[in-house]
């Protein structure tokens, strides 16, 4: 999937723990290591929000867009 | 109890499905020994008479009465054609591969894996044989000159087909609600 998830960077960032950024915006540490580890196919924007006003960050800090490499194009 | 742990009487449900899972196991995987045996049979036989030169049964000579449906039996390898047989072959087949994708869906159940990937591929693959199976057989009953075809086994394999497909559409919705955070 094109779009990528760097909460393990702005976590690292702000030296904090995946554990004490689950118990802030009240998400089990199961759920957010899906998000982090990009597993999720999905985020609530009251997640998102939650997660940007505890690390005080912005959404595009979390998420990115890399476009894939078509196939059909030569390099 | 967390959200995690197991109550009681999903546990008992759990061990009764493995238990009744782990005897239709056994009594599949039998059927398979008993395929391997009748498929190498009627290969052989085939085999055998094919290098014989095809001629007329020989008095007395052993034959091995193969029954595809209740309309038809076969003699084997005596009094068929090479079409006939092949057919035959491909059903045979077809009903071995069936066996085996029960007992894989049986051990699937063993394990505790109910709406996975893999076990809705084998329904689907099972409903595949049913289909196969009723194609063979129509095609064995027009060769015969039998044309009171039933459409029994395409209506079951294709309702097979079709729960398994409304299963696996099911399984990515929960999938997606379950990566949903």
């Amino acid at each position: 999937m094109p779009i990528i998830v760097n909460l393990d960077v702005v976590l690292a960032q702000r030296k904090m723990r995946l554990n004490d950024l689950a118990a802030a915006v009240d998400i089990t540490p199961q759920n957010l290591s899906i998000l982090k580890t990009g597993k999720a196919k999905a985020i609530r924007f009251s997640t998102l929000e939650a997660i940007c006003q505890t690390l005080g960050c912005q959404p595009g800090e979390i998420l990115e867009f890399r476009p894939e490499p078509d196939p059909k194009k030569p390099v | 109890m967390n959200a995690n742990e197991m109550s009681p009487k999903i546990g008992s449900r759990l061990n009764r499905i493995k238990t009744v899972s782990r005897l239709f196991r056994v009594i599949v995987g039998v059927l398979v020994v008993i395929w391997v045996l009748l498929a190498a049979l009627f290969v052989v036989a085939s085999v055998k008479y094919a290098l014989g030169g095809g001629g007329p049964p020989v008095p007395g000579a052993m034959q091995f009465h193969i029954s595809f449906s209740p309309h038809q039996i076969y003699t084997v390898p005596f009094h068929i054609s090479l079409p006939v047989f092949l057919l035959g072959v491909v059903q045979l087949f077809l009903g071995g591969f069936g066996l085996i994708l029960l007992n894989r869906l049986f051990t699937l159940y063993e394990r505790g894996d109910f709406f996975k990937t893999e076990n809705i591929r084998c329904i689907k693959f099972l409903g595949l044989v049913v289909v196969g199976i009723w194609l063979t057989q129509t095609i064995l009953e027009l060769m015969a000159r039998q044309y009171n075809i039933e459409g029994s086994g395409l209506v079951y394999g294709g309702l097979v087909v079709f729960v398994a497909w409304i299963m696996d559409e099911g399984r990515k919705i929960s999938e997606e609600q379950e990566l949903t955070v």
